[in-house]
């Protein structure tokens, strides 16, 4: 289980984020939504250990992520960032296996379960036809599951995502955040995700958090926190909330 | 397996034929039947002049394994050196090693010290403590906190080797009579014959191109950038210290006895990368051996063009060597390789 508990993040006098307390259970999707530039990658990052927050800590099953060593921290969560940097000249198969590294230490060599771990995770991501080519061959949204079955390789069981589908269409869209929902509900994963998309988070979300100004303004289920009053607030602007017309969930229309 | 057995096969033959060449020619077939006779279980009748025997063991050898070492040094350093700072201008130099032994040396040089075996040794001695003061100096600079910055530390050796330099040239012109000397070892000259500076250079050389090649994995993992390799679970600061380590005492001790050769640390890995691919489990050895090969046969080179003089191995190293990488780059510019 991951918490955030009181985060507080100041670079000189600007305020990044103020006292953020987020629990993420087992087995839940909690979607991280809110305007551009609140915070909602910042929080990631401290969530992931790689940045340590002015006041208060990110800790996993009570432990404080700061206070492990890199490796420790990379078996317990697993990252797929934003835009991320990928080395054009490996390959995809390659790629997908360095998430094996927390499990190596600095002189270890990938065994055949380690690759059993990768094949099992480009299986699932849809990349298995690709193991052979070279990762800058391939289109963005290719890419971006080449991050996530990485992510998938670490078998961490808290994965934080910052807008996994940003570069996908519909159907790769669906299909990562399908796999990400059943990592969650059959696997017992942990996923904090942030998503640019509220229907997306509606849609997919068993919590979620709307961010603001630095600061938490709501968390709940999506009907709770997707209300016409707290995203106009937020947002700036008059949106409207119906009832989606298949499945119920909240549909925002701006 | 292949790229093992042609770099090998590449270096075997271009030590063969390098301790042939001189004054005194000696048969690429009768040079190997000298070596192999000196290894115990073989028996061979010496049909060869003794001169030539001594010629090979004395003078010739100790010479080329000192070229094919320093080659190995730069272009392990070179590799390891390109993947820690992830840029592919790096060398063995970035960060100030051979700014630092220049000036180390030429202050040696500029002290008349007696031709003892320790005086002879000063000028080496002296380069290499330079190397490492100024390794030293520019990652504590670059360092915050516990972690140095790539792009600070790249940008602080390159003041830092700016000063040095400057230093060095002032030194160079104050004392004239020195000159020459100095602008020889600078450009890369085996002074030192014997097999001392062998003896001397080949521990600093197997501790850290084996540290090297050990840490190949995890310089694989830092080709995604510091971020996502400590969240992969890499400790970072760590490797990026061992790095730097290894490939400076390599590096400061080959140029301690060789001078400062460009070029062979720069594009050694660049030809192995468009030939094998970007993995350094196999980038790294592959640079060390073809590192090795490709000075011996810039060395052959440089004692034949104008025989019975010789030039300064740094320039035959980029007169030959740049033109060959444009070639190779004009070639591979479809493809990715870096």
């Amino acid at each position: 289980m991951l918490t955030l508990n009181s985060i507080s993040l100041r670079y000189d006098t600007r305020t990044i984020l103020r006292d953020v307390n987020l629990k993420l259970d087992r087995g839940e999707v909690l979607a991280l939504v809110g305007p551009n530039g609140v915070g909602k990658s910042t929080l990631i990052k401290i969530a992931c250990g790689g940045l340590k927050p002015t006041h208060g800590e990110a800790a996993v099953d009570g432990v404080s992520l700061q206070r492990l060593s890199p490796e420790e921290r990379a078996r317990r969560v697993a990252v797929v960032s934003q835009a991320l940097h990928l080395p054009e000249a490996f390959t995809v198969v390659d790629t997908v296996l360095m998430g094996r590294t927390a499990y190596l230490g600095l002189l270890g060599k990938e065994t055949e379960a380690d690759k059993r771990i990768a094949h099992a995770a480009m299986e699932r991501t849809c990349i298995t036809e690709l193991a052979g080519r070279k990762v800058g061959e391939l289109s963005g949204g290719e890419q971006q599951r080449v991050i996530i079955a990485r992510a998938l390789t670490q078998a961490a069981p808290i994965l934080l995502m910052d807008e996994p589908t940003a570069h996908l269409d519909l159907k790769h869209q669906a299909n990562i955040l399908d796999l990400v929902r059943g990592l969650a509900h059959e696997e017992n994963f942990s996923v904090l995700i942030v998503l640019h998309d509220l229907n997306l988070a509606a849609q997919y979300a068993d919590q979620v958090a709307l961010l603001s100004n630095a600061a938490l303004r709501a968390v709940g289920a999506p009907e709770e926190v997707l209300t016409p009053h707290h995203l106009s607030e937020v947002y700036g602007l008059s949106i409207n909330v119906v009832a989606h017309p298949i499945n119920g969930t909240p549909l925002v229309l701006a | 397996m292949r790229p093992y057995v042609l770099s090998l096969s590449l270096l075997a033959f271009a030590l063969i034929f390098s301790i042939g060449l001189g004054a005194v020619y000696i048969a690429p077939l009768e040079a190997v039947r000298i070596l192999l006779s000196r290894l115990p279980l073989i028996q061979l009748t010496p049909d060869w002049q003794e001169t030539s025997e001594i010629i090979l063991f004395n003078i010739r050898l100790p010479r080329a394994l000192l070229v094919a070492l320093t080659g190995a040094a730069l272009g392990g350093s070179g590799a390891a050196y390109q993947g820690l700072f992830r840029n592919p201008l790096a060398d063995p130099y970035l960060i100030g090693i051979a700014s630092g032994a220049g000036l180390g040396a030429v202050i040696a040089m500029s002290v008349e010290f007696p031709t003892t075996l320790l005086g002879l040794f000063t000028v080496p001695i002296a380069a290499f403590v330079g190397a490492l003061l100024t390794v030293t100096f520019v990652y504590n600079i670059a360092r915050v906190g516990k972690s140095a910055q790539v792009t600070t530390l790249i940008l602080a050796g390159v003041a830092v080797g700016s000063f040095a330099t400057a230093l060095t040239t002032f030194l160079m012109l104050r004392s004239q009579e020195q000159l020459r000397r100095a602008i020889g070892w600078l450009l890369g000259g085996f002074a030192l014959g014997g097999w001392l500076p062998v003896a001397a250079l080949l521990p600093y050389l197997i501790i850290g191109l084996a540290v090297l090649i050990l840490l190949a994995r995890p310089l694989n993992v830092l080709q995604f950038g510091d971020d996502q390799a400590e969240q992969m679970g890499l400790n970072v600061e760590r490797v990026k210290m061992i790095v730097i380590v290894a490939a400076s005492l390599t590096t400061a001790a080959a140029v301690a006895f060789s001078g400062i050769i460009g070029f062979v640390g720069l594009v050694t890995p660049h030809l192995i990368r468009l030939m094998w691919g970007p993995d350094y489990r196999r980038l790294l050895p592959l640079s060390i051996l073809g590192g090795a090969a490709m000075l011996l046969l810039t060395d052959i080179v440089a004692r034949t063009i104008i025989a019975p003089e010789e030039l300064p191995l740094g320039v035959v190293t980029a007169l030959i060597g740049a033109p060959f990488f444009l070639y190779l780059l004009r070639r591979a510019k479809q493809e990715m390789y870096w």
